[in-house]
């Protein structure tokens, strides 16, 4: 079988739509966010997940779904409960295992949010599967925390929580992990690239992407690469599993080449939206340039 | 065609010729059927720390000294300059100082006036680095007014001969409120097509029209080109290239940037040497693999083939997507060659059909500062390869001196290949003092010269 695929990267890094392309290669399984990396048993994962609007949960409950049934209809997806109830005993390790299986021969893909929380779900992930690559992926943490505001707002409090919220310091607790972690890989095994860079021009990216990985970079694969939207995850799911990736590209998760082709870079320059008066910290300056952030 | 092996290198100099100060071997080249030697005291304490130039002569293995600076008085803005040398405070106030404490450049060219060709070289100095030219290798007289009219540039260095012209590079900034080894007042190249009459003009805009570039740092005339490679903290060094024709300044065309999209962890380029046609690049972050003020790295310099249309190959570093494509370390090895403590590719040299490439290695300085007073290893790294793709070390471990960290010079001769280092003793001294590291089992300081 293939060694994985983790795309590692801050909340709100492009990881949704990024992912959603290289998940739609021929020869890769996009997984939704499974968020395995998060215990050492599916148990200590279930109960460590948070239940508010099945963020957490529902990634898996629909893959299984999908897996054991071919649908992500509600009644499919309460039997995936009730089939993780059943297994809590069971390792990370034995789960990820029987993913592949129903998989079969393709190259899984995870682009889990949890995955960069802590450092040790990186390792824990590196553990089980010590060939798998890692593609860091990065953003400017100006557009980052923006966009972090914004799904806030939309669906988790707004304006009172907003004021407590300072998302450059979890950008940089992100990254600081992931460059932490990073040290530990063999050369090539890590990679790193902007999100930014690849949406502007992914005919010029993703070859490049699928040659790092082994993959085919025939025209065929990739123009698969360009139709997120065809994979069984993107979209709305059942009512008790809604989600399990963001919910803006599961609202629409087609690309529009014309957009991407506009996005900028902003600067570093200049105050920040949540700490009015003040400048990016001195940590995120150093990391963003050396991210080549401008 | 056979590489060097280690035991082929034996020491030609050691101690710094007698100079304990003498730290660097700066720079080399062949002149008249001998070598020459720029030897330079970056942290020189007093008039004894002088920029000397010596002379080997091959056929007896005799060095003779055949320039030392003159030894000038300090006045009150001189003694405050002086002081920042030694990190801001000279342990014994010196009166008096060397007129140049380094001898950082050297290159044997024939300009317009020359009736022959001549030996130049670039100064490091407290009152403003300048060009020294000598017709007869025993005689050298300034031909650039100090800093070329500003006397806050430390150094000139990168002297290069062009299409008829000398090319150099004003580097470092010194006054008597502070102290920049990096950076010059102005980034900027230098060109004289006369140098014997002392003038100098701008070969290019400042910065290269970007004011993000901070310094021009590397030159190398190759591929019909004169390249020139830029110190960058905000997106990583650049990289230029002129035909030099016609006025200066001269059209310049940027080849490379973004530190070869590696931003800041290629924050300079170093050493550069044409190689079978195509151009090598080496990378450096200063200080010890991380630089303090600006905050970058630390990590580990990387190796870079340009051919002259512009493409590129890793040679060794950090796999990455970029512009030009996905590039792979063509020799299987990460930044450094594999150890993170090769900061800098300081000096290269073709010799016997093989590219030879000297690094700056910080082991021995972090070892002695966070080492817990474990015993110091590391020292300079010497790598050879004849494809430009397959590496294999020559030298290791500053070739049994932990002091030597770094290989400064590297010059291929009629009689060998010759190699200059710095050496850190004093420093690492300090180091293990005042931070509880295991002091060196050896005292030697100053510089040593290896010839094979």
């Amino acid at each position: 079988m293939p060694d994985p695929l983790f795309i590692i990267a801050p909340p709100r890094s492009y990881t949704s739509v990024i992912g959603g392309m290289i998940g739609q290669h021929p020869q890769v399984y996009g997984l939704p966010e499974v968020n395995l990396s998060h215990g050492e048993t599916l148990g200590e994962i279930w109960n460590s997940l948070s239940a508010g609007l099945n963020f957490g949960t529902s990634g898996l409950l629909r893959l299984l779904a999908e897996l054991h049934e071919g649908a992500q209809s509600e009644e499919a997806v309460i039997r995936a409960r009730h089939w993780v109830q059943r297994r809590v005993h069971w390792s990370t390790a034995k789960v990820f295992a029987h993913i592949q299986e129903a998989v079969g021969d393709k190259m899984l893909v995870d682009k889990s949010p949890r995955n960069t929380m802590r450092t040790d779900n990186l390792r824990r992930l590196h553990r089980i599967f010590p060939a798998a690559s890692f593609l860091h992926l990065t953003r400017h943490p100006r557009s980052t925390g923006k966009s972090m505001l914004e799904l806030m707002k939309a669906y988790a409090g707004g304006e009172s929580q907003r004021a407590e919220f300072d998302p450059e310091q979890l950008w940089l607790r992100s990254q600081g992990h992931i460059v932490e972690f990073s040290h530990d890989l063999a050369l090539g095994q890590y990679m790193r690239i902007k999100g930014e860079m690849l949406l502007a021009d992914p005919l010029l990216y993703l070859p490049q992407i699928c040659d790092w990985l082994g993959l085919s970079s025939d025209a065929a694969s990739i123009e698969a690469m360009l139709h997120p939207e065809t994979s069984a995850f993107a979209s709305i799911g059942p009512p008790s599993a809604p989600f399990g990736n963001d919910p803006n590209f599961l609202n629409a998760p087609a690309l529009d080449m014309a957009r991407l082709a506009r996005i900028t870079e902003p600067s570093l320059e200049g105050d920040v939206d949540w700490r009015p008066g003040e400048p990016f910290s001195k940590p995120v300056l150093r990391l963003s340039r050396q991210f080549g952030y401008g | 065609m056979s590489l060097l092996d280690a035991a082929q290198f034996l020491p030609v100099a050691s101690g710094g010729l007698g100079h304990s100060g003498s730290t660097l071997a700066h720079a080399m080249v062949w002149f008249r059927d001998a070598l020459y030697l720029g030897a330079s005291a970056p942290a020189a304490r007093g008039p004894e720390d002088l920029g000397r130039i010596h002379r080997l002569d091959p056929a007896t293995g005799a060095w003779a000294e055949v320039h030392a600076a003159p030894v000038l008085a300090l006045d009150e803005g001189g003694k405050a300059r002086a002081a920042w040398l030694g990190g801001g405070v000279l342990r014994q106030r010196a009166g008096a100082m060397g007129r140049e404490v380094g001898i950082c450049a050297m290159t044997v060219f024939q300009g317009a006036g020359d009736a022959a060709p001549c030996l130049y070289a670039g100064t490091m100095s407290l009152w403003g680095g300048q060009v020294l030219r000598s017709e007869d290798g025993e005689t050298f007289t300034p031909v650039m007014a100090p800093g070329n009219g500003d006397d806050s540039v430390m150094s000139i260095r990168g002297l290069t001969g062009f299409g008829g012209r000398l090319f150099a590079l004003p580097s470092g900034t010194i006054t008597a409120e502070g102290l920049d080894r990096e950076r010059a007042p102005q980034a900027t190249v230098l060109v004289s097509d006369g140098p014997a009459g002392g003038i100098w003009t701008e070969a290019c805009l400042p910065g290269f029209g970007d004011p993000s570039n901070r310094g021009v740092v590397s030159l190398c005339a190759a591929q019909g080109y004169l390249y020139a490679g830029t110190a960058n903290t905000a997106r990583g060094f650049q990289l230029w290239r002129t035909r030099a024709e016609g006025a200066a300044p001269y059209p310049w065309e940027r080849v490379l940037t973004d530190g070869a999209f590696r931003f800041t962890h290629n924050l300079s380029t170093a050493a550069m040497a044409e190689f079978g046609g195509d151009l090598y690049i080496g990378t450096r972050i200063p200080g010890f693999g991380h630089d303090p003020d600006n905050d970058v790295g630390p990590a580990a310099c990387e190796l870079i083939r340009l051919r002259q249309d512009g493409s590129w190959d890793l040679i060794f570093g950090e796999p990455r997507f970029t512009p030009d494509g996905l590039k792979v370390p063509l020799s299987a090895m990460g930044p450094g060659l594999g150890d993170p403590y090769n900061s800098a590719i300081w000096s290269m040299a073709v010799h016997g059909g093989a590219l030879y490439i000297g690094t700056q290695n910080w082991e021995p300085n972090d070892l002695a500062l966070n080492g817990g007073g474990a015993p110091l290893r590391g020292g300079f790294q010497l790598w050879a390869s004849t494809d430009g793709a397959s590496w294999v070390p020559v030298l290791i471990d500053g070739n049994g001196s932990v002091a030597s960290t770094g290989v400064r010079a590297l010059l291929a001769t009629p009689v060998g290949l010759i190699l200059g280092t710095q050496n850190h003793s004093r420093l690492l001294q300090t180091q293990a003092l005042l931070h509880g590291g295991a002091d060196l089992a050896e005292a030697s300081a100053g510089f040593d010269v290896w010839l094979a």
